[in-house]
């Protein structure tokens, strides 16, 4: 079973779930920002929610079906189309040979999640498929999808096959099976997101003003954002007298640091593993999915949480996924 | 020495200071702790980053709780103070680590952009920037920026320049490069900001050798200078 790219749009990836381990070496987990859409379209082709998928950002890609493919698409920032007629999203569907589908705009969101049933068979490097642009690992020779590039799918799980044989037609001429309803990343926010976070090890290095920046002004996501970090501008930080370079530590995917002229660095999947700007927050790891989906031009404010209650979040969103996974199997688990 | 700061990053992840500034005996500790947790990594322990004077430790909270079950702290809480003892133990008995290696560097003008702008600007030949780049023998602080990008210092004072007021879009991988009081080596082609005064045919980042890099935190380097034959001699 395969998929040809036929144009890139703006940047497509493949991820998986990450690759951990080898962060003392420079290596950043990488993996789908939005790893609740990418799990839950995994899941929703018979698939373990860590197999590899396609991450699109924006809109602009178009694929050919070449077989017919089980998919799932989850998330946001394009209108994933066959024919002009959106499909449907947090549901399994089948793509006959011959389908065209293209990613068209959307003004939600920023990253679409095409799941296909068997997973995407891609490099492996240091134990994972997530493509990484820097060194170049993983995906298609450690490199964004290009134009003639094809997706080669994995056999087809038990569990996949039967989702599969479950598809009914749906007016539209596409066969669909159930929707996952009750979970997905809310992309639906109009372009304004709170972000839960507790203060970094720099936060007491913050005076009093810029602490009220942080926790008062809504910031706007730049377009010099990617998957190493989400660049947020506000409108009041004074740059002037602030002088908190730091010896450089350790960051990870959430780290929240502060330049000298006041924009913050919300640090994403490819996000270096030191770095040398004053910590100032965290954002909850319930949180990253949203952050995933922030576009150019969305405003941001952080609302500051404890660490018991993002723990409490994150445990949730763990959990929410397995229940989906038991949902799946409950229903196409037994049939014979 | 001051006492280590631990302190949390978020809810997954715990910061250990061991305190400020860029310190051989600070970075020791640092190395040790690292050794130590991946030796024995206790339940919930992830990974950990060692930097110049801090380790960064990451936590799996479902596998912190799932082995305390009913404990009624985070595992943040948890892991701040197992990091606790830990790094008492460690402040106790720092294990020095000490694997040498030798790195050959070409300096041959040809692929040493800088090296003359270097020495004009120490008022040394390029020759003295050679002795001085060779004659000490550098620890591994920490990687970052790039996979397998070593940090090494300290730099002879004689040697201290700075960065570039804006960095140069390519830097070729191998380049051996210098700023502050520090060297490194770029592994792969890169945007860079250092003054670049060599190469090395050295492959600092394999993907599939085990360990992945070349120089770790906690090795030493020595530099040994090499003709340009040698470098093409390797260079694939």
């Amino acid at each position: 079973m395969s998929l040809l790219i036929i144009k890139t749009g703006l940047t497509a990836t493949i991820q998986d779930a990450g690759r951990q381990g080898h962060l003392s070496s420079g290596v950043p987990w990488s993996g789908a920002m939005d790893s609740l859409s990418s799990g839950i379209a995994n899941l929703l082709c018979g698939n373990r929610q860590e197999d590899p998928c396609l991450e699109v950002t924006l809109h602009g890609m178009e694929l050919l079906v070449e077989e017919d493919a089980l998919v799932a698409l989850s998330g946001g920032g394009s209108t994933p189309s066959v024919d002009g007629t959106p499909v449907p999203l947090n549901r399994p569907l089948l793509l006959k040979a011959g389908t065209l589908v293209r990613f068209l705009p959307s003004d939600r969101g920023c990253r679409m999640y095409l799941a296909l049933g068997g997973g995407i068979i891609a490099r492996k490097d240091l134990g994972s498929c997530s493509t990484y642009e820097a060194g170049a690992l993983g995906g298609i020779d450690g490199m964004r999808m290009r134009k003639g590039d094809r997706l080669h799918v994995g056999q087809t799980s038990s569990l996949g096959l039967r989702i599969r044989e479950s598809l009914r037609w749906e007016t539209g001429g596409l066969l669909t099976g159930p929707r996952a309803s009750a979970l997905r990343v809310d992309t639906g926010t109009g372009g304004h997101v709170a972000l839960r976070c507790t203060t970094g090890p720099e936060w007491d290095l913050l005076d009093r003003e810029r602490r009220n920046v942080f926790r008062h002004e809504t910031f706007k996501v730049g377009t010099d954002s990617n998957r190493m970090g989400i660049r947020l501008k506000g409108g009041s930080v004074p740059g002037a007298g602030w002088d908190a370079e730091m010896i450089s530590s350790g960051v990870v995917p959430g780290t929240v640091q502060m330049s000298h002229d006041g924009t913050l660095l919300l640090l994403t999947a490819d996000a270096q593993t030191t770095g040398g700007y004053p910590r100032i927050a965290q954002v909850a790891g319930a949180d990253m999915p949203l952050c995933a989906q922030l576009r150019p031009g969305d405003g941001v404010r952080f609302r500051e949480t404890g660490i018991a209650e993002a723990e409490k979040a994150l445990l949730e969103m763990r959990r929410s996924l397995r229940i989906l996974h038991n949902g799946i199997m409950e229903v196409f688990g037994r049939m014979s | 020495m001051s006492r280590p700061r631990i302190l949390p990053l978020g809810e997954q992840a715990v910061v250990v200071e061991f305190g400020p500034g860029i310190d051989p005996r600070l970075n020791d500790l640092v190395v040790s702790l690292h050794r130590r947790l991946m030796e024995e990594p206790f339940a919930g322990y992830v990974e950990s980053v060692p930097a110049f004077s801090s380790l960064t430790v990451l936590l799996d909270a479902e596998a912190w709780h799932s082995a305390h079950a009913g404990a009624g702290a985070t595992a943040v809480e948890g892991a701040m103070q197992e990091l606790g003892r830990r790094t008492e133990e460690t402040v106790g008995e720092a294990v020095a680590y000490w694997e040498e290696k030798v790195v050959p560097v070409c300096y041959d003008v040809q692929v040493a952009p800088d090296i003359e702008w270097v020495a004009r600007t120490k008022g040394v030949s390029t020759d003295e920037v050679v002795r001085m780049h060779t004659s000490t023998v550098y620890r591994v602080f920490m990687n970052g920026f790039v996979p397998g990008f070593p940090y090494l210092g300290l730099l002879p004072a004689g040697l201290e320049v700075p960065r570039k007021a804006s960095p140069s879009l390519r830097v070729p991988a191998g380049s051996v490069a210098i700023a502050g009081r520090q060297t490194g080596i770029y592994p792969f082609e890169t945007p860079g900001g250092w003054q670049v005064i060599g190469r090395t045919p050295l492959r600092l980042f394999d993907k599939s050798a085990d360990p992945c890099c070349a120089l770790r935190p906690g090795m030493r380097v020595r530099f040994e200078p090499v003709g340009l034959e040698c470098l093409n001699a390797t260079t694939p």
